[in-house]
C-alpha cells in the first residue's frame, strides 16, 4: 500500500512520457555474465511464482496440515522439525497457513489488477483515441480521481461497503484505475499518429475496429508490464487495509491478515508475523523482477 | 549468477538473524515465576516529584476531555486525573464521601441532599459549591450539551435545588438506585462553570476540573500533559495520602498500536502502559524490571447474543445446543493464554449483585449438542453442516469492532468448535453504519459485545424492553418476567434486596440462553519497577494521585 | 511560461470542484447516519433528531451540496461532528507534523535513491550493485507497517538508539521518515540506475569521454543532470503518496498527523473533517504536480515543446 501503490503507475508512465528514464540496462546486457544473472533471477522468480500458483490451486497437496486445525496444546511454538515455520496463536501451522493463504493473496492481487487494468485501459483507449472534448473530460475525471490518494479511496470504499473479500478487491481496483488510464492514453496517442492508422482509416475501417483491432494490441506491452508489477502493489494495498482493521476476516486468512494479526506477537513469537511478511515481500519482489524482465524484453529499442 | 545468489542469501540471513535476535530478547525471561503485584511491593519511603509518562492503549479520536461528553473508556482513563466526584465507591460497593461530606436520601427515594466540602476550588480558582453542582447536572441534561454516557447515568434527573452555598438537593422523577454509584464515576465529575462559559465549544480541549492534576497542554491526537494541582487537599478516603499529588508531571501518550506500546515500555521510553496483550503480560510478569497490575473492569462481559426473535434461534433448545457445542473454557485459555477466566454471568464477578450460582450451570457437551439438534431434525449434510428443509444451520455473526482484545480470535476458536457439531459460524464484518442498521432491524443471527458500566442496572439496557433501548435491546429479549425484575432492581434502594432481584435475573438470563458470557476482561497496566502507588477507582480507571517514582 | 502556468491553474479549478463533488458523493454513500453514530446505538430518537438538526442533515441533499461547495470556496469547513471543534483548527493543528514527516522522508528518498542509483550504475554488476538492488527491491516490497515495527524493535528497543514515538524533535522523525521514505528511495534507486546506464551510453557522453574529460567530470556534470530527471518526475507522485502513506506510519509511530485524523474521521463519518482533509490533500497534490511539471519543462526543453 502507501507509497508502494505508485510503483506500477509511475514506472511505466515514466517510460511513456520520459524519453530518458525507464529503459532497460543496455550495458548490462552487453556482458555475457550479467545476462545469465538476469536469466537466473527470472528463473528463480518464475519458479517461486509457479510454486505459489500451485499452492493456490492445490494447497492440500503441498501443506502438511489443515489450515483450520487448532492445536491448543501447541500455541506459539517456535519453528521445529514438525512445524517448519512454527505455530501461531491458535496452534495452527504457519507454513500450512502460508500455503493456503496464497490463494486469497494471489487472487486479491491478480483480480484487482485485472479489474483496474480493464477499466483503466478502456478509459485511456477512448480518451486517447477520440481526443478533443472526450479526452479532456475523461482526463479531468481522471485528475479528479488522482487528487484523492489511492489508499484513502480504498479505505473509503472498504468502509462504505464493508470489508468483504470482493469489496476489498474492488477498493484496490478503483485505486489502480487512474494510473493505468494515463499510461494507456499516452501510448494510444503515440500509436494514433502512426501511418498505419491513417491507412486503416483511409480504407474505411470503423473507429471501433481501429481502436480494438489496431490500437489495443499495440498497448499490450506497457499494459502487461504495468499489470505484472501492479499485482505486487495491489497485495501491498490489501495488506495496508488489513493493518487498518479493514482486512477480510476469513476462516482461511490471506497473508496480509496473518501479518497484521501477528504483528502484536513480534516481541514474543516473531515467526507468526515474520513468515507471512516474508511471503508478501517475496511475492512482490518476484512479480517486480518478472515485470522488469518483461519490460526489457518488450522494449522497442531492442527490436523485439 | 552465483554472486547475486550469495548476496540475496546474505540479505535474507541478516534479516533472519535480526528477527532471531529480537525473539531472544522476548523469550529470555519467560521461564521465571509469577511476577510481583505492585500493591504488595514495599519500595521504601515515598520520593515525590518527577514525571510519569503513560502510554495509553485504545483509539482516541476526538481529543475530548469533557467529563460529560467523552463517553469512551480511553478518555475516562485520562479524565480521572482531572475531575473529582461527589462520592467514592469502594470495592465492596459501599459509598464514601468525597466532594460531598455527607448526604441524605428523601423518604420517597426521589431526592438526594448533598452537603459539600467548603475548601474545594477548580483549577481556574473558582469555588466548587452548590451552584456548580446545579450547573453540572443541568448541563448534562441540556440536549445542547450533547452529553454521552453521563446522560444515562443521571437517569430520571429533573432538577437541582441550591439550598445554601454548600448544600444541593438533586431531584429525580422516580427512584434511581444506581445514582450514588454513578455519582462516583468520572462521567459525573465536575467541570468548572466559569471555564465552560469561557471556552464554549472549545471546552473539551480546555478542561478545568478540581482533580489532583491540571491540564498543561493537549497535543491533538497525540498526548495530554498534566501538572500537579498544588492546592489539592480533598483526596477521597480511598487515597493513601492527603495534599497535592506526588508526581510533578503526568503525561499521557496515545499509543494505539500494541507492538509499539509494548516496545516503548520495554525500552523504558515510557514508565507505564496499559492494555497489555496476554502474550506480553506473561513475559512482563516474569520480568523483575517491570510490575504488572490487573483489575477487573466492572462491565457486562463480552457475551454472545443469539437473536431469540429469529428462527431457528427462537427455539431455546437450539440456543442450548449451540452453547453446549462450545468449550468456552478451552477457547478462553487458548486465546488469553490463561490471563483471563471464563465468564458465567452476564456481569463481571466484582459487580454488585453478581451471583456465583450461575457458575458451572452449563458445561461443554458435544454429545448433548448433537442429540438436541438431531432430535430437532437438523441433519448433517455432505459438508458436515447440518440442514433442515434445505436450510443450513448457519449462524451469521455480524461485527463491526474487529479484533479488539482478540475477540475475533476467540470467535475463530468457537467457529471451529461449532463446526464439530455441524453448525457453521460465519463472520460478517460490517461498517458501523450498516451494522447498527441491521442490528436495530434484528436482521442477524448473532451479535457479540461488552458494555462498560459500574452498576447491574446496565442489564436493563441490554435485556429489557423497558430499558433505554426499548425493543432494540442488545439481546433482543422480550420477556415480561425479566423486564419486571430489572425494573425492580433499579427502583429498589436496599442493596440486599437489589442483590436478590439481580440474582434471579442473572439465573433467568442464563437458563434461557439470552446471553452466552465468554470471558472476564482484566484491565492490565504495566509499569517500570520504580513506579509505585498507581491504584484504580471503582469501575477500574487508573488513579495517579498516589503514584510516585522511586529515585 | 506564465501563460502555461495560468493555463494550468485555470484547468485546475474544475478539477478541484470535481474533487469536492466526488468527496461529497463518497461521503454520503458511506453507510450510517452520522447523528446516530455520534449519539450511540442506544440513544433516544429525540436526541438523534436533535443532532441531525444541529449538523444540518435534515436539509435536502442538493442544498447540503450547494452549501458545502459555497462554504468550501469561502474556506469555511464547519465544525467537527465528533467534538464540535472548528475543522480548520483541527487540521491546522495536525498539518505541521504530517508535512515535516512527508518532507523529511521525501528528502531521504531523493538523497538515498539518487546516491544509491548512481553508485549502483557506476559499479554495475559488482558486489555493491547487487546489494543495492536487493535493498531497493526490499524497499518497494515490504509492507510499511511491518517495516515500521521492525525498525522500532531494532533501533528503539534493542539498540536503544532512537525514540519510537512522538513528534517534536528531529530524533523522533528519523525512524518514521526512514519507514516512509524507504519505498520512495527504492523506487528512485531503480529508476536512477536505469537512466544513468542509459545516459552513459549516449553518443554525447561517449564524445565527452573521447575528448578527454575525466570519468568523474563526465559523471557529475553531464550524466547526473540527466539522471535527476526521473527524480523530479517521481517527486510529484511521491509527495501525494507520502501524505497517504502517513496514515500507516503515523499509527505505528504514534505520531500526530493528518493521516490518522482522516482514517478516524472516515470511521466515525465525521463529514466536515473528511471533506476538508481530502480537499486540502487534493489541492496540495495539484500544486506539487504543477510545480513538478514546470520544473520538468524547465530542465528538459523537449518536454516544453511537446506541450
Amino acid at each position: 500500500m502507501q507509497v508502494n501503490s505508485v510503483t506500477p503507475e509511475m514506472t511505466p508512465e515514466a517510460v511513456a512520457s520520459n524519453p530518458v528514464g525507464g529503459a532497460a540496462q543496455p550495458k548490462l546486457r552487453s556482458k555475457a555474465g550479467s545476462l545469465t544473472v538476469s536469466k537466473a533471477l527470472l528463473g528463480f522468480s518464475l519458479a517461486v511464482l509457479a510454486f505459489l500458483v500451485a499452492a493456490a490451486i492445490v494447497p492440500q497437496w503441498i501443506a502438511p496440515y489443515s489450515p483450520t486445525d487448532m492445536k491448543t496444546d501447541q500455541l506459539l511454538h517456535s519453528p521445529s522439525l514438525s512445524h517448519w515455520l512454527g505455530t501461531d496463536q491458535f496452534g495452527r501451522d504457519v507454513w500450512t497457513l502460508i500455503i493456503f493463504g496464497s490463494r486469497q493473496s494471489l487472487l486479491m492481487g491478480i483480480v484487482s489488477v485485472l479489474i483496474g487494468g480493464l477499466i483503466g485501459t478502456l478509459i485511456g483507449l477512448i480518451a486517447g483515441y477520440c481526443g478533443g472534448i472526450v479526452d479532456s473530460v475523461f482526463m479531468r475525471l481522471n485528475d479528479i480521481l488522482m487528487t484523492i490518494p489511492g489508499i484513502l479511496l480504498a479505505i473509503a470504499i472498504s468502509v462504505a461497503l464493508g470489508p468483504s473479500f470482493f469489496n476489498v478487491i474492488l477498493a484496490i481496483s478503483v485505486a489502480a484505475i487512474p494510473g493505468k488510464a494515463r499510461v494507456i492514453r499516452s501510448t494510444v496517442l503515440s500509436i494514433r499518429s502512426r501511418p498505419f492508422i491513417d491507412a486503416a482509416r483511409a480504407v474505411g475501417t470503423s473507429h471501433l475496429e481501429i481502436m480494438f483491432r489496431h490500437i489495443l494490441p499495440n498497448c499490450f506491452s506497457p499494459l502487461l508490464v504495468m499489470m505484472t508489477i501492479g499485482v505486487g502493489s495491489s497485495i501491498l494495498v490489501g495488506t495496508g487495509l488489513s493493518f487498518l482493521g479493514l482486512g477480510v476476516v476469513q476462516e482461511i486468512p490471506d497473508w496480509g491478515y496473518l501479518l497484521s494479526q501477528g504483528r502484536s506477537y513480534m516481541t514474543v513469537a516473531w515467526w507468526v508475523a515474520t513468515f507471512p511478511g516474508l511471503a508478501i515481500t517475496l511475492l512482490v519482489i518476484v512479480v517486480n523482477l518478472i515485470g522488469d524482465h518483461l519490460r526489457d524484453w518488450m522494449d522497442p529499442k531492442r527490436g523485439v | 549468477m552465483k554472486k547475486s545468489w550469495v548476496k540475496a542469501v546474505k540479505m535474507a540471513t541478516i534479516l533472519l538473524a535480526l528477527t532471531l535476535l529480537l525473539s531472544a530478547c522476548g523469550d529470555g525471561s519467560s521461564q521465571a515465576t509469577q511476577g510481583a503485584n505492585a500493591a504488595e511491593v514495599d519500595s521504601g519511603p515515598v520520593t515525590p516529584g518527577g514525571e510519569l509518562v503513560f502510554a495509553l492503549g485504545g483509539i482516541v479520536t476526538d481529543d475530548n476531555l469533557d467529563a460529560h461528553k467523552a463517553g469512551n473508556a480511553q478518555n475516562g482513563r485520562v479524565m480521572r486525573s482531572l475531575y473529582d466526584s461527589l462520592v467514592v465507591e469502594l470495592p465492596d460497593h459501599s459509598i464514601k464521601p468525597w466532594l460531598a461530606t455527607s448526604w441524605e436520601i428523601s423518604e420517597d427515594k426521589k431526592s438526594y441532599t448533598f452537603h459539600l466540602r467548603k475548601d474545594v476550588k477548580f483549577h481556574d480558582g473558582t469555588p466548587f459549591n452548590a451552584e456548580a453542582v446545579k450547573f453540572n447536572f443541568d448541563r448534562i441534561k441540556d440536549p445542547a450539551t450533547k452529553a454521552s454516557s453521563s446522560l444515562n447515568e443521571i437517569g430520571s434527573y429533573v432538577s437541582t435545588d441550591v439550598l445554601d452555598e454548600y448544600t444541593a438537593r438533586i431531584n429525580f422523577s422516580a427512584p434511581f438506585a444506581p445514582f450514588l454509584s454513578n455519582a462516583a464515576k468520572v462521567d459525573l465529575g465536575f467541570v468548572s462553570p466559569a471555564a465552560v462559559k469561557k471556552y464554549g465549544d472549545k471546552y473539551p480541549q480546555n478542561p478545568v476540573g478540581t482533580g489532583p492534576f491540571k491540564l498543561v497542554k493537549l497535543v491533538p491526537g497525540t498526548e495530554v500533559q498534566f501538572e500537579k494541582n498544588p492546592d489539592y487537599n480533598w483526596a477521597p478516603p480511598t487515597a493513601k495520602h492527603q495534599g497535592p499529588a506526588y508526581l510533578d508531571k503526568l503525561t499521557v501518550k496515545y499509543v494505539p498500536e500494541e507492538a509499539t506500546r509494548i516496545s516503548v515500555l520495554q525500552s523504558k521510553q515510557v514508565q507505564a502502559a496499559d492494555i497489555i496483550p496476554p502474550q506480553n503480560l506473561v513475559a512482563l510478569k516474569a520480568d523483575n524490571q517491570f510490575r504488572v497490575q490487573e483489575t477487573e473492569l466492572l462491565q457486562v462481559n463480552f457475551s454472545i447474543y443469539l437473536n431469540p426473535q429469529k428462527a431457528p434461534w427462537n427455539d431455546l433448545k437450539v440456543r442450548e445446543a449451540v452453547r453446549a457445542a462450545m468449550d468456552l473454557d478451552a477457547a478462553v485459555k487458548t486465546i488469553y493464554l490463561g490471563t483471563s477466566k471464563q465468564a458465567w454471568s452476564p456481569i463481571s464477578p466484582s459487580m454488585l449483585g453478581y451471583t456465583p450460582t450461575v457458575e458451572n450451570s452449563w458445561k461443554p457437551d458435544a454429545a448433548k449438542a448433537n442429540q438436541l439438534l438431531d432430535d430437532l431434525g437438523w441433519v448433517k449434510g455432505a459438508d458436515g453442516i447440518r440442514e433442515k428443509d434445505g436450510k443450513k444451520l448457519t449462524i451469521e455473526f455480524i461485527d463491526t469492532q474487529g479484533n479488539r482484545e482478540k475477540r475475533l480470535d476467540l470467535m475463530a476458536v468457537l467457529q471451529q468448535q461449532l463446526k464439530q457439531a455441524g453448525v457453521e459460524l460465519k463472520v460478517v464484518s460490517l461498517p458501523s453504519g450498516t451494522y447498527s442498521e441491521r442490528r436495530l432491524k434484528g436482521d442477524y443471527d448473532l451479535v457479540a459485545a461488552s458494555q462498560f458500566s459500574g452498576d447491574p442496572d446496565v442489564l436493563r439496557q441490554i435485556f429489557s424492553t423497558k430499558g433505554p433501548s426499548k425493543k432494540n435491546n442488545l439481546a433482543r429479549a422480550n420477556d415480561p418476567q425479566l423486564d419486571q425484575w430489572l425494573e425492580d432492581g433499579y427502583l429498589e434502594n436496599d442493596p440486599e434486596k437489589r442483590k436478590e432481584v439481580y440474582k434471579k435475573a442473572q439465573e433467568w438470563i442464563i437458563q434461557n440462553v439470552y446471553s452466552i458470557p465468554t470471558y472476564v476482561f482484566q484491565y492490565s497496566l504495566a509499569s517500570v519497577q520504580e513506579v509505585n502507588g498507581i491504584t484504580f477507582d471503582s469501575p477500574g480507571w487508573p488513579v495517579f494521585y498516589d503514584a510516585w517514582i522511586k529515585k | 511560461m506564465i501563460k502555461y502556468i495560468l493555463n494550468r491553474i485555470i484547468v485546475s479549478v474544475p478539477v478541484i470542484l470535481g474533487s469536492l463533488t466526488l468527496v461529497f458523493i463518497i461521503i454520503h454513500w458511506l453507510p450510517g447516519d452520522p447523528a446516530q453514530m455520534i449519539a450511540g446505538d442506544d440513544a433516544a430518537p429525540e436526541r438523534v433528531d436533535f443532532l441531525r438538526e444541529q449538523f444540518g442533515l435534515n436539509e435536502p441533499l442538493w442544498k447540503q451540496y450547494l452549501d458545502y461547495l459555497w462554504n468550501s470556496l469561502r474556506g469555511d469547513f464547519g465544525h467537527s461532528f465528533a467534538n464540535s471543534q472548528p475543522v480548520l483548527e483541527r487540521l491546522v493543528a495536525q498539518l505541521p507534523a504530517t508535512l515535516s514527516l512527508a518532507v523529511v522522508s521525501t528528502i531521504f528518498a531523493i538523497v538515498v535513491g539518487v546516491a544509491l542509483g548512481v553508485l549502483s550504475a557506476v559499479y554495475r554488476n559488482k558486489a555493491l550493485d547487487y546489494v543495492v538492488r536487493v535493498i531497493s527491491l526490499l524497499g518497494v516490497s515490504m509492507p510499511k507497517f511491518w517495516l515500521g515495527i521492525l525498525l522500532i524493535l531494532v533501533f528503539s528497543v534493542h539498540l536503544r538508539l532512537l525514540p519510537a514515538i512522538g513528534n517534536g524533535s528531529f530524533k523522533q522523525l528519523i525512524l518514521p521518515s526512514f519507514a516512509l521514505g524507504l519505498t520512495g528511495a527504492g523506487m528512485l534507486t531503480r529508476m536512477v540506475r536505469n537512466s544513468v546506464l542509459e545516459v552513459i551510453q549516449e553518443p554525447f557522453v561517449v564524445t565527452l569521454r573521447s575528448k578527454g574529460l575525466t570519468e568523474r567530470a563526465v559523471l557529475y556534470r553531464h550524466v547526473l543532470r540527466n539522471a535527476l530527471m526521473p527524480a523530479i518526475t517521481v517527486l510529484g507522485v511521491l509527495v501525494g503518496e507520502m501524505l497517504a502513506g502517513a496514515v500507516v506510519t503515523e499509527t505505528v509511530f504514534s505520531r500526530q498527523g493528518l493521516g490518522k485524523l482522516v482514517v478516524d474521521a472516515i470511521n466515525q463519518k465525521d463529514i466536515p473533517v473528511i471533506q476538508a482533509a481530502i480537499l486540502i490533500t487534493g489541492i496540495f497534490t495539484i500544486i506539487v504536480n504543477l510545480l513538478v511539471d514546470i520544473s520538468y519543462s524547465y530542465v528538459d526543453p523537449r518536454v516544453r515543446k511537446a506541450r
